[in-house]
């Protein structure tokens, strides 16, 4: 199957909070994905992108860890991941889970 | 029902007020106060630093406050926390709850108080004498 050119995908906006900002590097992101991605497909995208530093957000097996994630400001359970597709001008909001008090 | 996250909290005698306001049912009223540590782990505790997600933050804390008037029964909460720098000795998050009787009021004060800490999009960076560094968060 051909590749969606630049011009097909969709628009996502990638914004990062406290712990994972900081060691990740940059605070915003803008991905360029298919339409109707999951938000998996969207994390392994940023994965090609941070390398490495991959593993704040993914174990050892590919599995999600420690983070908290929205989609236009909804969370998301790691349940719902799957079933969750995305669309243009989406924002994704990757946090740390929660050390407040 | 209030939730906030800002970088002031409201004075505890005007929450305290606005909950009792609430409903002329009310019998118990409990308080917590949280208060920024000034050591850590053996270290002296410079400030604490806090973060959020404000939006995502008080729905979390709105939600909490519902499931914890269907499972207590109690009859109002306000929960205040705190952003940005803070200081030793400095008041960093008030949760105040009100119910007819006592009992679902401290049972309920614990799990918002639990629940705040665990679920709500906050973090604290500690800044101590020798270093600073973000606190890592818990499922529970």
């Amino acid at each position: 199957m051909e590749e969606k050119s630049d011009k097909e995908r969709i628009k996502v906006v990638i914004k990062l909070y406290a712990s994972l900002r900081d060691r990740i590097g940059f605070k915003e992101k803008v991905l360029y994905v298919k339409e109707g991605q999951g938000i998996i497909s969207l994390l392994h995208e940023l994965e090609k992108v941070i390398g490495d530093r991959g593993n704040l957000i993914f174990d050892d097996n590919g599995n999600l860890k420690n983070v908290m994630l929205s989609v236009n400001n909804v969370l998301v359970s790691h349940q719902e991941l799957s079933r969750l597709k995305l669309y243009n001008g989406d924002r994704v909001d990757i946090m740390p889970l929660p050390s407040g008090g | 029902m209030k939730v906030k996250i800002h970088r002031e909290l409201d004075n505890t005698s005007s929450l305290i007020d606005e909950v009792k306001r609430s409903s002329n049912e009310i019998g118990a009223i409990a308080v917590f106060i949280g208060v920024v540590r000034g050591v850590s782990y053996g270290e002296r505790v410079l400030r604490l630093e806090y973060e959020a997600h404000e939006v995502l933050a008080e729905k979390v804390m709105e939600k909490i406050i519902e499931e914890s008037k269907d499972k207590y029964g109690i009859i109002d909460a306000i929960v205040e926390h705190k952003i940005g720098s803070v200081g030793v000795g400095e008041d960093v998050m008030k949760i105040v709850v009100a119910s007819r009787h006592r009992r679902e009021c401290f049972k309920a004060l614990m799990e918002i108080v639990d629940r705040v800490k665990h679920e709500v999009p906050i973090w604290k960076k500690e800044v101590t004498e020798k270093r600073s560094y973000w606190v890592e968060g818990s499922e529970n």
